[in-house]
């Protein structure tokens, strides 16, 4: 085992190590994670309205749609949160590819501002204001929000390339130094922008020389379905679900190395989910139209329960089991932590890296809890996931809101975390007998 | 007057081991100014901090940091004292590396 251990180390971890630093992944990672306030606003006032406010709400279920406060919220405030939908969840992909450009200029010590705005250029120019799509969510009109997150990934990895081969040719409008900085910055960025927004100009012309579509209409129609479909797949979600513990054994944060390929696939779906709900969609499956069985708030509702690993399950077992007052102290700090999904004290602490008596239950667990999750909500046991909480939502809790209001989401939440302590259950037992023998 | 900036994904473990650092430094009275953010910030705010420690599940960004910030003192935090949130032991791990 330790010899296993050892070898993944020496090989493995240095590329994930590797990949975790490479500069694209990491812009990727970054932009995501610079939406957060967009997400949050948008995601925040959806969750408002879903749960007091229209009459497909939570609170409309126990009162009834036709109640007079129901009626009332219907009127005057329920508008003023799903205007809020149009100033952030809609535009998350404009948002997107400014982020990606600038934070790749920052990274290659260019001048970001410049370099983010031009990506924007490239991707509005590219065809993100038209969309007339009749078969899928046709209530969108445009590619600024979920719908336009790969192209906006794509153009934001590749004008900043072009923006920053310009620069590095020297092709740049030099000023005299009487002129101030900020002028200078501005004219420095004249010829490398233009470039970058020719060559995107002629790509827009020969897709609709070409295919007599826009890119991002050529690209729903042949790409973008396979690849959700593929996304929706069992093995894949069971294989992220896998590598993330996995990382973590090692010491490195799993779902951040992840998100890279998390946040583009299962966060559109995530988006999608939202607005289908929001437009009456109510099928789970998929298909066309229909909400998908798992998105990325699927692993912080059902699967981190206590934070990667499901270590609310094994802090449990140990406070149920171990006899080690060390254990015990650990656990009993990680209790207050998981509560709200953060479990580092207790993954370095007990520690859980590279600590081969958990290896096994740790990796196990998150791809089983995975397993009973997709199928409740592929046979519709537990809603789908319709809402967007903060991924500090206590477990359990943050299903039923997620879900908005499905108790069967909340009971399957309930059933992963019995089925992770049932996982480790043996190995704390085998790791509290050893204790015992030392004593 | 140290300023100690802690990196990790989000920002929030490393902020419970920032108010027992702050705790631990106030007894030492060795003056400091502690802050967490998360590592998708760093390059932006980096430059402002004397010393940028990293959590240990984030340590694969150690090599890049120190090649952004050639003139910074860039360390990450052991498991150990990082698992257990000893403020202490991360205290004087800077004053290790700052020499004070």
């Amino acid at each position: 085992m330790d010899g296993f251990i050892r070898l993944i180390e020496v090989k493995f971890v240095p590329l994930a190590a590797k990949l975790g630093a490479q500069k694209h992944l990491a812009a990727i990672r970054d932009a995501f994670a610079s939406l957060m306030p967009l997400i949050m606003a948008g995601a925040v006032a959806v969750l408002m309205n879903n749960i007091f406010f229209v009459s497909w709400g939570l609170v409309a279920n126990f009162i009834g749609a036709e109640h007079p406060f129901i009626l009332w919220t219907t009127m005057y405030i329920a508008p003023i949160f799903s205007a809020m939908d149009a100033g952030s969840l809609s535009i998350l992909a404009l948002g997107l590819c400014f982020a990606l450009g600038f934070k790749r200029a920052e990274s290659e010590n260019k001048d970001a501002l410049s370099c983010g705005l031009v990506t924007v250029g490239c991707f509005i120019l590219c065809g993100a204001l038209s969309r007339n799509n009749p078969l899928v969510a046709s209530y969108i009109t445009h590619f600024l929000g979920a719908q336009g997150i790969f192209i906006a990934l794509v153009v934001g990895l590749i004008a900043p390339e072009i923006y920053f081969w310009a620069v590095n040719k020297g092709w740049i409008i030099q000023m005299p130094d009487s002129v101030p900085p900020a002028v200078a910055k501005a004219f420095a960025g004249i010829i490398p922008g233009f470039l970058t927004i020719f060559a995107f100009a002629l790509v827009y012309y020969g897709f609709i020389m070409l295919t007599s579509m826009n890119v991002f209409t050529w690209f729903e129609t042949n790409i973008q379905a396979t690849l959700m479909q593929l996304g929706q797949n069992i093995f894949s979600i069971l294989l992220i679900s896998a590598l993330i513990p996995l990382l973590w054994f090692f010491g490195l944060h799993g779902a951040n190395l992840m998100e890279a390929v998390m946040a583009p696939i299962y966060g559109t779906l995530n988006q999608l989910n939202i607005q289908g709900f929001q437009n009456g969609i109510r099928t789970v499956g998929t298909g066309l139209n229909e909400l998908s069985p798992w998105v990325r708030d699927s692993w912080n509702v059902y699967v981190f329960l206590g934070g990667s690993g499901a270590t609310s399950a094994l802090v449990i077992a140990l406070l149920w089991i171990s006899k080690a007052k060390e254990d015990r102290e650990v656990a009993k700090y990680g209790l207050g932590c998981g509560l709200f999904q953060v479990n580092e004290p207790v993954l370095f602490g007990l520690p859980v890296v590279l600590n081969a008596i958990y290896l096994i239950p740790f990796v196990l667990c998150q791809p089983v809890m995975t397993l009973v999750a997709y199928y409740a909500t592929l046979s519709g046991f537990a809603g789908p996931i319709v809402n967007t909480v903060p991924w500090t939502t206590p477990p359990i809790l943050g299903a039923y809101l997620a879900t908005n209001g499905s108790i069967g989401a909340a009971l399957t939440a309930l059933c992963c975390l019995l089925v992770a302590i049932v996982i480790y259950l043996p190995f704390v037992i085998a790791a509290n007998n050893a204790y015992k023998k030392n004593q | 007057m140290r300023k100690i900036l802690l990196i990790c994904s989000a920002g929030m473990s490393t902020s419970l081991l920032m108010v027992n650092m702050q705790k631990a430094a106030r007894k030492m009275e060795y003056e400091t100014e502690i802050e967490a953010h998360p590592i998708s910030m760093v390059k932006t705010i980096g430059a402002q901090w004397d010393i940028l420690l990293l959590g240990p599940q984030v340590r694969f960004h150690l090599s890049d940091l120190k090649r952004t910030f050639p003139s910074k003192t860039v360390a990450s935090i052991s498991m150990k004292d990082y698992g257990r949130m000893d403020g202490k032991a991360v205290i004087e791990q800077v004053r290790l590396l700052m020499q004070d």
